[in-house]
């Protein structure tokens, strides 16, 4: 008997070791790098990790630096809270979305609006540029149900996409060019493909219970991560559209989720305060950090030493890994 | 001399250059695709779609599919602008521009119209706020969002409507309850400054909260902020 305790004490000491351990790996220091006037709603870290763009309420975009964490500049022209921005896969350009029902494409360099692309008949929610580098287009999701695919170059709406029933949330493209994922208040996503002649999507992807509010494909594109409003994360198999995991990740909504570079490390953020990290595959909680804010939005380097994240205070902070 | 002959010689091929780039984008194909609703049920809805070019020619005429509000129209030059009226009974006629981009090969381009009723009574609201939360001045840049509008108000000179302005909260109400009719009268001075007539237009600041449209009561998901709603309301047609 004395010597199955002592056995079980052995594990449960090793156990315990190897969980701080890897609580140890996985610990984050919060650090207040600005502030926008209102709320920050979106967060987009460029394709070398050199910038990191962040939208708010108050109508601005700001552009930092990373790893510093130095204001560049900030970026006015829409007449609506600013939902959402993404950059281009070749970081001279970002694109932002607004309730003023319009998506404009401004110059990271001089932080010069190009163009201003009107066409959605209601608040633009998501927006998100083709990360091909040879690719100007950018897609688009509304209130009005739609997704729209716009050229940067030409100035012009080249496709709307119609299916879904109810507004639409978030859009993303695969990395390698080749699809699209939109999520929306009916509960789906729409997996479309990115070739301009094809009209309906290749998979639609029930599941969720809740609005889904964002989608985003791994860097190796063989994944697809929804956060919905519930605070559930679901991964699919993009090959052929299976539910993988289904994480209940947090109390309230998720707005925002991101990968990290090695394409297992999943970071989310809420309204209930909380970073968390995910290893995917296992769907194991890496890492949990509490704030003192609501967060809409979070994104990361590639290598996970930084995470920054847009809160409801306004804040943009960096949580550095120690 | 001999620099003066070069010159002109790269002068000419310049121009022949310029023209022949400019003759090959206007030469392009451009269809227009889309649907057209009604902008306060999202119904489809079938009205006349009229395309007419920068000299105010009409080019190409349509009909939107009443099932679907679908309309398509090809025959559209690259590089050119247009303009797209809308034509029914049933509702006001709208006009909007199309710039067709710079393209030397055939491309399909995507535009989805909204229309107002043309039914005394209807209350069509704006759906970019012009104001900041608060604040009762129209605010810089406004005229971009208010475009539409002020365009469809212009092209119906019968239309008498009203201007109804609501609160941004509860607290508001208490707080600032003028703001409203402050809000409707700016909207009404910069309707006459962009040539409405005065006569055509009422004013009303509620000092009640949006029974249509009222502020949520949590917090949703974002694209949600609210703004008291600003309404134009058709009193005659």
């Amino acid at each position: 008997m004395a010597i199955h305790l002592k056995v079980f004490a052995a594990y449960l000491l090793a156990a315990l070791l190897t969980v701080s351990a890897s609580a140890q790996k996985l610990k984050y220091e919060e650090q207040v790098v600005g502030k926008h006037n209102d709320e920050v709603l979106g967060v987009f870290v460029n394709e070398d990790d050199t910038k990191v763009a962040t939208c708010s309420l108050d109508e601005t975009i700001k552009i930092w630096s990373l790893p510093e964490g130095k204001e560049l500049m900030t970026l006015k022209g829409h007449l609506g809270q600013v939902n959402n921005l993404s950059f281009s896969g070749n970081d001279k350009y970002i694109a932002s979305g607004s309730s003023d029902q319009t998506i404009k494409v401004w110059d990271v360099e001089t932080g010069k609006l190009i163009k201003t692309l009107k066409g959605h008949t209601d608040q633009v929610i998501g927006v998100y540029f083709s990360q091909d580098d040879g690719s100007t287009l950018i897609a688009s999701t509304s209130f009005d149900k739609t997704v729209k695919l716009w050229d940067r170059e030409l100035g012009a709406e080249v496709k709307t996409l119609r299916g879904h029933t109810e507004p639409t949330n978030n859009v993303a493209y695969s990395y390698d060019g080749k699809y699209l994922a939109s999520c929306s208040d009916d509960k789906t996503i729409k997996i479309w493909s990115t070739d301009i002649g094809k009209d309906d999507p290749i998979m639609n992807l029930s599941g969720h219970e809740a609005p889904v509010l964002t989608v985003l494909f791994s860097f190796d594109n063989k994944l697809l991560a929804s956060a919905d409003a519930s605070g559930t994360i679901k991964i699919w198999n993009v090959a052929n559209g299976q539910l993988i995991k289904s994480i209940k990740a947090h109390d309230q909504l998720v707005q925002d989720v991101s990968f990290a570079g090695d394409n297992k490390t999943l970071v989310s953020a809420s309204l209930d305060k909380k970073v968390k990290l995910w290893d995917v595959e296992s769907g194991k909680e890496l890492m949990s950090m509490e704030l003192n804010c609501e967060i809409w939005s979070v994104d990361l380097v590639l290598d996970k030493s930084i995470i920054i994240v847009g809160c409801s205070d306004g804040t943009v902070r960096y949580l550095r890994k120690k | 001399m001999k620099y003066m002959i070069k010159s002109a010689l790269f002068i000419v091929m310049l121009l022949a250059f310029v023209t022949s780039s400019f003759a090959q984008f206007s030469s392009t194909v451009v269809a227009v695709r889309g649907v057209i609703m009604n902008e306060l049920t999202g119904e489809p809805v079938k009205l006349k779609v009229q395309l007419m070019d920068e000299t105010g020619k009409t080019v190409n005429r349509a009909f939107s599919n009443s099932l679907t509000g679908e309309y398509y129209m090809t025959g559209l030059r690259a590089g050119l602008t247009y303009k797209c009226r809308l034509v029914s009974d049933e509702f006001l006629v709208e006009e909007f521009v199309i710039h067709t981009p710079n393209t030397d090969k055939y491309l399909e381009i995507s535009r989805d119209f909204m229309v107002k009723p043309l039914i005394a009574g209807k209350k069509i609201p704006l759906k970019v706020a012009p104001f900041e939360l608060r604040k009762s001045k129209i605010k810089f840049g406004a005229s971009e969002a208010l475009e539409d509008i002020t365009n469809a108000l212009k092209l119906n000179e019968q239309v008498k409507f009203e201007i109804i302005c609501y609160p941004d909260s509860e607290t508001q109400v208490k707080s600032d309850p003028e703001i409203t009719t402050q809000r409707a009268n700016a909207l009404r001075d910069y309707f006459v400054a962009v040539g409405i007539s005065p006569d055509r237009i009422s004013v009303e600041g509620s000092k009640q909260l949006d029974p249509d449209n009222p502020p949520p009561t949590q917090k949703a998901a974002k694209g949600k902020r609210y703004i008291g709603t600003t309404y134009v309301v058709i009193k005659e047609v």
